[in-house]
């Protein structure tokens, strides 16, 4: 399986999958044109990676400067996934939510997740 | 899901589709109660995320709109800066300029419109810097610039053209009305007793004045009035030339 290498844009944030070391990085802003057309492939992709592997300790480190409501929409969807893996005991999953030291805003949105999240680990963290 | 197109509310249309489908089949409810449990629990869950999503949109716009708030202000702050003379608080050259020009295209247009120009100048202001330097300099330019301002009002505006010389546009008013003016500012400036510093001197001016009647373009009304004022320079100063 090909790992993923996003670079940002304008618009988007970057994606960095490695799938030998079970870790992944969204990084920068993300407010894409066609919120689908950008995250489509990389949900079916990690959705591709934990069905067909078992016991992956994987962790998923995002750095988000800005995201708009479908961004939102699409990372509650990758935490449902996280959840759905973990509880099913097939994975454990790590979450690094990275907020700069003042980014209170980003700080609340990391909280907001959180209290959504049952099974994952989440934590948020000071960059 | 790799074989279907993503779409951002996947769970919740397949909800809708599976509910349809469970109503549309089943003949006796109560028998398929778990499934419903399900399905409601599911959109329970959904129905959350979506508050959710409305309330970090919320906390997002909020963020955005004072980040907006802002730059805007920083903006502002920014245009008057670069449009105004930090010595005196007039305009600067590249902003009389920018009015100067703007008054000549409305002139063009407008055949009623029209507007004089005043070139002024502080005679002998080297010798003010040479005499009791630059703090006293920078007074002179100072007092006389607040004062033109001061009596200009709302009939017209004033800015710093260079060093010691100023451009004011003078609008609607006829050359006699301005020449008025004009003369009258050059008698109070010789009059007024500046201090810096514990010293006191007074200066003059010279000036030269220019019509948008006289020509159509910038750089020829500029050195209309200022021919005009080196006239006034060229018959011993302290004095305002119109013609």
């Amino acid at each position: 399986m090909d790992n993923i290498d996003i670079k940002s844009g304008e618009r988007s944030p970057s994606i960095m999958c490695d799938w030998q070391k079970a870790t992944m990085e969204i990084k920068g802003e993300s407010f894409p044109e066609n919120v689908t057309e950008f995250y489509g492939p990389v949900l079916a992709s990690m959705d591709n990676f934990f069905k067909s592997n078992k016991n992956i300790n994987f962790t998923c480190t995002f750095h988000l400067l800005y995201f708009n409501s479908s961004s939102a929409k699409v990372l509650m969807r990758i935490f449902d996934m996280f959840e759905e893996f973990t509880k099913s005991n097939m994975h454990k999953i790590k979450v690094f939510w990275k907020v700069d030291e003042e980014d209170d805003n980003m700080r609340e949105l990391g909280e907001e997740f959180a209290e959504d999240i049952e099974n994952i680990q989440f934590e948020i963290i000071n960059k | 899901m790799s074989d279907k197109e993503f779409s951002l509310y996947e769970e919740e249309e397949e909800i809708i589709v599976n509910a349809n489908k469970f109503i549309n089949n089943t003949k006796d409810l109560n028998l398929f109660k778990a499934e419903f449990l399900t399905l409601f629990e599911n959109y329970k869950k959904l129905f959350r995320q979506s508050k959710r999503l409305i309330r970090m949109s919320d906390k997002m716009e909020a963020e955005l709109a004072t980040t907006k708030a802002e730059l805007e202000k920083y903006s502002n702050k920014l245009k008057i800066q670069a449009s105004t003379d930090t010595l005196t608080g007039i305009p600067n050259r590249r902003k009389i300029m920018d009015l100067l020009v703007h008054a000549l295209e409305k002139s063009i247009i407008d055949k009623e419109y029209n507007f004089n120009i005043i070139m002024m100048d502080i005679d002998f202001f080297k010798k003010v810097n040479d005499n009791y330097g630059h703090p006293m300099g920078d007074t002179v330019i100072k007092v006389i610039s607040k004062h033109f301002f001061d009596k200009l009002k709302n009939l017209g505006v004033i800015g710093r053209y260079g060093g010691e010389e100023f451009l004011s546009i003078f609008y609607n008013k006829n050359i006699n009305e301005t020449y008025d003016f004009a003369d009258k500012l050059r008698k109070e400036i010789k009059d007024k007793i500046i201090t810096n510093d514990g010293v006191s001197l007074s200066v003059t001016v010279s000036m030269g004045i220019a019509s948008s009647k006289e020509s159509n373009d910038l750089n020829q009304i500029l050195d209309i009035a200022d021919r005009r004022l080196y006239k006034a320079k060229e018959n011993g100063r302290n004095k305002v030339f119109f013609s």
